[in-house]
Parts: C-alpha cells; structure tokens; sequence
C-alpha cells in the first residue's frame, strides 16, 4: 500500500510540475504584424531558387490569412458557394527568424501567398487593384471532372469567374508544382483581370463570352453547341448568323484570354516558358520565345469550329500567336531598355488594351465580326510611335485574307 | 486519431490498473526481481507522436528512439534521443524535415508487479531542434531552428525480466511550438539493462 501511495504522489507532483511548465511554452504563432520574412521559391537569373520574402499583409501565419489571399482546402460547393477547410501550415524560424515551411504542402501553400501578395502590388502599381476583390480565394486540392475523359481532373490550374476563385487541382507530376510556379500563378491572375475588365462588362451583348471562364469552359462550350457538331453557318465566314457569330467571338475572346494571361506571366517573372516547367508537354507549344510566323485567318478559325469534335485546345492555338506577336513587337520597339522595363511596358500596354478591347467588340454591328487580325492591331495600335521595323514585323504576320483595305499600320484604329 | 488516443488511454489506463490488481490479489503480487543499488540500462524504442498534418488532421509520426541510462533501486535516469525524418514533395521540389530531442528522463518503478509487468511512471525535460532541408532542382538549402524547450510526463508498464528490458509507456509531451499542445505519444522499448 506504501507503494501505492508514493506511486500517486509521485505521478500527482509530476503532472504539476509539468503542467505548469507546459503553461509557459509558446504556442504557435498564429497572430502576425508587420514584416515577416518567409522563405519561398522565386524565379530569379533563369531559374527557379530559394530566397528570402518579405510579406507585409499576413495577419495569420498558420492559417495563411491576410490581405492577399485566403485558402480553401478540399473545396466543394455547397449553396451555390465555394467552401473548404482552412489550411494549418507547419513551419519554423530558422537562426535568422525567417519563416521555413517544414513540408511541402506548406511550402506550396505559403508560396502562393507571397506571389499573390507581390500580384497586388503589380495591380496598384497599374492602378487595376480595384477590378478584383482582395483577398483572392485559393481552392487548393480540387478535384473536378475533367469533361474530356470523364476522369479526375490533374494537373491543372484555373480562375473560375463563377466563384472569383482560383481552383488548383492535384499536381502529378515531377516538374515545378503549379503552386510554386509564379508564372502559372499570374497568368491565372491575369484572367480575373480580363474576366472584370473584358467579359463581365459585355455580358449583355455577348451573353456566351460573359459566361464564367475556368475548369467548366469545355463543359460550357458543349453545353453551347460549339463542340458537339457543325454548324453550317459557321463554314462561311461572310456571312455568319448572329447566334455563330456570338460563339466564334466567344472563342476568340477566350484565345485571346490565354494569349495575354502568358504575356501576364512572362510580365510578373520574366520567364518566357513558365507553362512548360510544369508541364512538359507544353513546353514548345507555350513558349513565348519560339517565333511567330503567321496569324490564323478567320477562315482558319470557322474551319477549326466546323471540323474539331473538341474545340477546348482552339484557344490555347490562339493564345501563343497573341502572346509571341505582343512580346516579340514590345522587345523589338524598346530594344534599348532592360528586360525588367519592357516588361513594365508591356503590363501598362495590356492594362490600356483591355478597355479598348471590350469596347471595340461590344461596339461591333451585328453583321460585323473581327478576326484574330483586328484584335493585334487594335492591340499595336495602343502602342505610340511605331516605328517601320515594328509596322514591316506586324504586316509580315497579317494573313491578306483578313488584311482590312483601311488598315495603315501606326494609325489610330 | 480515435485508435491512437485509444491506445494512449489503454497504456495509461493499463500501468495504474495493473498496480491496482497486483493489490487486491495477493496471489499474483510477486516481488520484482532482485536488484543490486546500481545498474545501467541501453534501450532502443520506437515511438509514435500525433502531430498535426497540413490539412489539421493528426497523424502519427514515428521516432526512432535510443536511451542510455543508469538506475538506483527503483529509480532509473535516462538520456534520451529521439530523432524523426519525413520527406514530402516531388523530385523538383522536396523538403526533408528531421527532428532531434535530446531530452533527461526519470522513471520510478514500483517494487510490485501482476505477471510481471511493474507500473512505471517518469518525467521529462530537454530540448528539441528542427533541421529543414529545401530541394529544388538539385540544389539544397539547409536550415535550422535553434534548440528549444520541451518536456513530458509518463506512464507505463515494464515486464520484469533479469537482463532483458521490455517496457510501453503513454506520454504527454509539450514543448515551444508543439502543434499540438500538448502532443501524445507511445513509445515501446526493448534493451538491456544490468
């Protein structure tokens, strides 16, 4: 019984002692103010390093909670809104009091924040902030159909209009995980820009370009007629109907999307094959330095309506042609400044366009539609003072079929 | 998370109730075995703490564990390391986490035991360090955090055999940081001791 008795006192000491110790252990610092140090991948000479951030907009650093973004985990949709868990990132401060994610998850997490807090500032640099809502949503972990194999959709990133969210869906592969890659990342950004900028405001005259743009895009274009057979009056493109019409400008709208959303990439890291570092596949075909020779007619892009079965890769051929043909004419017109100028050249370019844009096809007659050539020279004509190499490099793309008897290359179009 | 917590309880549950019975019934109560005032003991162990995965579900982590120690009469003094290593991500991007305690542990035994089996009860303080290793595109870069506080309560039961040390014991650990605070553990060992 003696035994007993010290065993208890024991045990009770022990659990006293150790419970007013663990009292003063810290917890986890969830609450944070000011400038905190984080440790992330960025992209910097070429390649993709380790470096050092400095956040200034994290109020809740387990939660991944501030003023850039807020993160849903495993989202659904419940009530016709975006749902999920809130994150629990796991980090440490090293030596040096900066923040090192301790797995992956959290070092992917934590990247995300920390490039969306750096797209902020690029959008009040160019005085866009006010298009989005801040923080933006970021469903991490989402798993959706993908409508061409019926299967779970992998390696993807998109925005969705619908929800204003971000959706990433599982990464298989072994290359740069989309999370981590900064140019994935703006060029999602960019189509919130355009989705607020460009396709909301012409929502009522093109109810088809208004609808949301993201992960159900090839459900919506099959629910909307385009992929699923041929429409007659889409093989001539004199004399489109006024319901083709809508459709083709739907899918230009859409290449064009694509097209600057990589020019936004290349903008944010200067990485001029951001796409293929993720994905392999893509590498050639997303690369914005591969040049550029041609421009699809508008004859090219009813052909590709009336033959493709799936038509979900037609903007993703649009986009490069837009995307190499506005690099290639912003690195030829300022050859004389640094990378990093042409690059803030060209964001205050496209910021100009997009207005323009949304104008120029919300104006459009119902008996007028514009080809691929119109949009770049809408586009180059933003530009001042084109010089006669800039002019010689953009005839040299225009297809004669689509070459309007008005257009004089450096004039106010 | 329930069949951890489970066995946390059992083990707990197990080392207090063994004493309990060892007294009611005095058939079983056999002396433990006879020990000189000094000994040494080397353990080896392996150890499983629920600590919180990213998505806030628990998960069980496991510790190698490695304890030198020395006993007088009922009481044994450890040093112990514990060291954990979890590798995530993919062949471009990976970050290899490892954590090393090092913490001084002290355990009574009781003099009794029911088949054998002597409850044990202890307590701990040390410190823990995390070391990061960040792989991206072959090249690493490596941190660590300084060494911070920690410490632990146990209980748990010990089969008393001459020579040969077998013991399961429940812990609570908490320490700067823990996620959660505070974490539980099992630890299960096998050694020697003289």
């Amino acid at each position: 019984m003696r035994s007993v008795s010290k065993l208890f006192c024991l045990g009770l000491a022990l659990a006293a002692v150790f419970t007013t110790s663990a009292c003063s252990y810290h917890q986890k610092e969830d609450s944070v103010s000011g400038d905190v140090q984080v440790q992330v991948p960025t992209y910097s000479q070429g390649q993709y390093q380790m470096s050092v951030m400095s956040l200034t907009s994290i109020v809740d650093l387990t939660h991944l909670k501030g003023a850039a973004a807020h993160f849903l985990i495993d989202p659904h949709v419940f009530k016709n809104q975006l749902r999920g868990r809130q994150p629990e990132i796991h980090y440490m401060r090293n030596s040096h009091g900066v923040i090192v994610p301790t797995d992956a998850d959290s070092l992917q997490l934590l990247t995300v924040y920390s490039q969306f807090e750096k797209l902020h500032q690029l959008d009040q640099s160019l005085n866009v902030a006010s298009a989005n809502k801040w923080p933006v949503t970021v469903a991490v972990n989402a798993l959706t159909k993908d409508t061409v194999t019926g299967g779970v959709q992998e390696d993807n990133a998109f925005y969705t209009g619908q929800f204003d969210a971000y959706l990433f869906a599982p990464y298989t592969q072994n290359q740069l995980p989309l999370m981590v890659n900064a140019g994935v990342l703006a060029h999602e950004h960019f189509h919130s820009l355009y989705q607020h900028l460009v396709i909301d405001p012409l929502g009522d005259k093109y109810p088809d370009a208004s609808k949301p743009t993201g992960h159900d895009d090839v459900a919506r274009l099959k629910k909307f007629g385009l992929a699923v057979g041929i429409d007659e009056d889409l093989t001539s493109d004199d004399n489109p109907s006024a319901d083709s019409r809508v459709k083709y400008h739907s899918l230009l709208l859409r290449g064009v999307n694509e097209g600057l959303a990589d020019v936004w990439g290349w903008i944010f890291t200067g990485d001029v094959s951001f796409v293929g570092r993720s994905l392999k596949s893509q590498e050639y075909n997303r690369n914005l330095d591969i040049p550029v020779n041609w421009l699809d007619t508008k004859a090219q892009l009813m052909m590709d309506i009336s033959t493709k079965s799936d038509l979900s890769g037609v903007p993703y051929e649009i986009g490069p042609q837009v995307a190499r043909t506005m690099k290639t004419l912003m690195q030829k017109h300022y050859s004389t400044l640094s990378d990093v100028e042409v690059r803030r050249k060209m964001a205050e370019l496209v910021v100009k366009i997009l207005p323009v844009l949304r104008d120029k096809i919300g104006s459009l007659k119902s008996d007028e539609s514009l080809s691929l050539t119109d949009i770049i020279t809408t586009m180059t004509s933003q530009i001042s003072d084109l010089t006669s190499a800039d002019c010689q490099f953009i005839d040299q793309l225009i297809p004669s079929s689509d070459r309007s008897a008005s257009y004089k290359c450096g004039a106010a179009q | 998370m329930r069949k951890f917590l489970s066995l946390i309880l059992f083990l707990s549950s197990l080392s207090f109730a063994s004493l309990a019975f060892a007294q009611q019934d005095a058939d079983i109560i056999m002396p433990a075995v006879q020990l000189a005032n000094w000994g040494a003991e080397i353990l080896v162990g392996t150890e499983v703490r629920g600590e919180r995965d990213v998505d806030g579900n628990y998960a069980g982590l496991n510790y190698r564990n490695f304890a030198l120690g020395a006993r007088y009469r009922r009481w044994n003094f450890l040093i112990e390391s514990a060291t954990d290593s979890q590798s995530t991500g993919n062949a471009t991007l990976s970050v290899e986490k490892k954590v090393q305690n090092i913490l001084g542990w002290a355990y009574w035994t009781s003099d009794r035991s029911w088949y054998r089996l002597s409850p044990m009860i202890g307590g701990g303080l040390g410190a823990y360090q995390i070391k990061v290793a960040t792989t991206l595109s072959g090249t690493e870069t490596d941190d660590s955090s300084p060494w911070k506080v920690m410490g632990g309560v146990a209980a748990g039961l010990k089969l008393n055999l001459p020579v040969l040390w077998l013991s399961v014991e429940a812990r609570i650990l908490a320490g700067d940081e823990f996620d959660p605070q505070p974490t539980l553990s099992a630890l299960a060992r096998i050694g020697l001791w003289f």
